[in-house]
């Protein structure tokens, strides 16, 4: 481990976040989208930027998706050098250094696609996975397990769960004008 | 005839590159092993300055690039010397083709590393290709770099061993001893195609590495609990987190499938070659340091097997159920898997490197008239 991760991290060891279990046995970092969803009603340019951090040596966050065309804004905290390496293949891949503390770059996603790896080559347990979609019914699990897609129209809908280590699974689920509807996945080991 | 006398320090010169040149190939495995190729996304300068800090992966990527940079400037003090000194013209070129090719090899390197980082040369690049596929490139120019590296690395030990002393030492003495050249003959040829398959062997372990397709085939010595790989209907599962296509993952197990199954075919042929140098020597004819050597060979070539296992082994062991969920790469491997690998890169160099000067004496070996019947004229024959 490198030295000046521990000292950023509070020497507290660094955890890699392919796995996190929340308290309530809840998984952290769950994606949830829904595969057949409408085409985004606003302009995905109208989008606010997304800011991707690189704090104590973890991606922050971990997890996350964007609209195509949403900015998406990389941040370099941390006092020392990371590369940011994203290994894309429908959008342009890229990799460039961030030497310096506070360095920002902004990139923007022009197709949709799964799991983009954004990878500090330097610390090998820096990751990040980034999902690009057409349409805003998106949600990622928190520190409470729970997950909130807002504003889906009236219809039937695959909702599909993405974990980085457990994998996919998919559910039907069908809304009503106005309803609120609570969908639950379970993984099991 | 010019009697051609051993130069000590270009000998000692000689051999200190061939050495490098393995613990090049090692840095170079370490790299690739973890994931360490675009932690330094500048080339050739970094983007950290003069001297940027040797950490995590810089360690690996930048120590590569010194290592290589020691390697090249040595490379060229060698041609220099060779040109100045030497006064076989073969070994002369051989000296100015290694340069070329490590100058060359740089390049390619730099290109792995610029194909990724850079916008105006992967703009470039797409254009000469008609790809836009950076990734792809990426593994172009990683694999044609994996393999220039290890014909760079045959190029060293080639000099090293005209250069040695020991050489010149046989050279003065071969004449009495040129009997039986049936026998050196055929294990000439057979050394010679260990040499290619191993050379072929490299090729699809390079392609297997950098394809992230080493640790698709979860079991060894059987494949999926066979012996050959259900190709038609492989486990592939479309909820893994990072899902492929049946073809790709296909395409992954032929890779992998391929470096185990010619890797007993490389191991057959270094057998075949030191019992049939063994046979040679038994009838008395001279064959130099060839019989050590294929001795040596065989030891490594199992040790080679033992260590590919290992890496399936040590990875298993390594791996809890979630991790079962996907395949993973050796860079994404523990660290005992990814040392292991390497040294599975460091011995199979090496194993390349004693196979081609195991033919090499063998070709020395041979009566002078059966030697040009290859052709050419060999480098030891003198000037």
């Amino acid at each position: 481990m490198d030295k000046k991760c521990t000292l950023a991290h509070g020497n507290q060891p660094i955890w890699k976040e392919d796995f996190v279990l929340n308290k309530n046995g809840t998984l952290r970092w769950c994606l949830v989208y829904i595969k057949n969803a409408p085409k985004a009603p606003a302009k995905p340019s109208k989008s606010p930027t997304f800011v991707l951090d690189q704090q104590s040596c973890t991606y922050t966050p971990h997890v996350f998706a964007v609209m195509t065309g949403q900015p998406v804004e990389i941040r370099n905290s941390d006092p020392f050098m990371h590369n940011v390496h994203c290994v894309a293949r429908k959008n342009r891949g890229f990799n460039f250094a961030q030497p310096v503390q506070g360095l920002s770059n902004t990139v923007k996603f022009t197709k949709p696609e799964m799991g983009i790896k954004f990878q500090c080559d330097v610390h090998p347990w820096m990751a990040a996975y980034c999902f690009v979609f057409e349409h805003p019914y998106f949600a990622v699990t928190g520190p409470a397990g729970t997950y909130t897609i807002k504003d889906l129209p009236p219809g039937t809908y695959s909702v599909t769960v993405w974990h980085e280590t457990l994998g996919s699974r998919t559910q039907q689920l069908t809304v009503k004008a106005g309803e609120k509807k609570t969908l639950d996945f379970t993984y099991r080991r | 005839m010019t009697v051609v006398t051993s130069n000590k320090w270009l000998s000692r010169l000689a051999l200190a590159v061939a050495v490098l040149s393995v613990a090049l190939i090692a840095v170079g495995a370490s790299v690739t092993s973890t994931g360490s190729g675009d932690a330094e996304p500048g080339w050739p300068l970094s983007k950290q300055g003069v001297s940027p800090p040797l950490r995590g992966g810089l360690l690996y990527e930048l120590g590569h690039r010194y290592v290589a940079g020691a390697v090249a400037i040595l490379i060229t003090v060698m041609m220099v010397c060779l040109l100045k000194a030497e006064k076989r013209p073969p070994l002369r070129r051989l000296g100015v083709i290694s340069f070329i090719a490590v100058l060359l090899q740089a390049v390619l390197g730099g290109l792995r590393v610029l194909i990724v980082s850079n916008r105006a040369v992967q703009d470039f690049v797409f254009r000469a290709t008609g790809t836009h596929d950076a990734e792809q490139l990426r593994i172009v120019f990683a694999v044609a770099h994996a393999f220039l590296g290890q014909a760079v690395l045959c190029m060293t030990f080639a000099i090293a061993l005209y250069t040695s002393a020991g050489w010149f030492r046989w050279e003065m003495t071969r004449g009495r001893e040129q009997k039986n050249h049936v026998e050196i003959g055929k294990v000439y040829w057979v050394a010679l195609a260990a040499v290619a398959a191993i050379f072929v062997q490299l090729l699809i372990a390079a392609l297997m590495r950098h394809n992230m397709a080493g640790l698709v085939i979860r079991d060894f010595p059987l494949s999926f609990g066979r012996l050959i790989p259900p190709f038609g209907n492989l486990p592939n599962n479309p909820d893994a987190p990072f899902p492929i296509s049946d073809a790709e993952l296909a395409y992954k197990v032929w890779l992998a499938f391929l470096h185990r199954t010619w890797a007993y075919v490389v191991a057959v042929l270094i057998i075949a070659v030191y019992f049939g140098v063994r046979k040679a020597r038994r009838a008395g004819a001279g064959v130099g340091n060839a019989y050590p050597l294929s001795a040596l060979a065989v030891w490594m070539v199992i040790a080679q097997i033992l260590l590919g296992g290992l890496t399936i082994w040590t990875h298993l062991s390594g791996v809890d159920a979630p991790d079962l969920a996907a395949p993973k790469s050796v860079s994404e491997a523990n660290a005992l898997t990814q040392l292991i690998s390497i040294a599975h890169v460091v011995v199979g160099a090496t194993l390349l490197g004693i196979c081609l000067t195991i033919a090499l004496w063998l070709r020395a070996a041979l009566p002078r008239a059966a030697a040009s019947e290859t052709k050419s004229a060999p480098v030891g024959a003198g000037a």
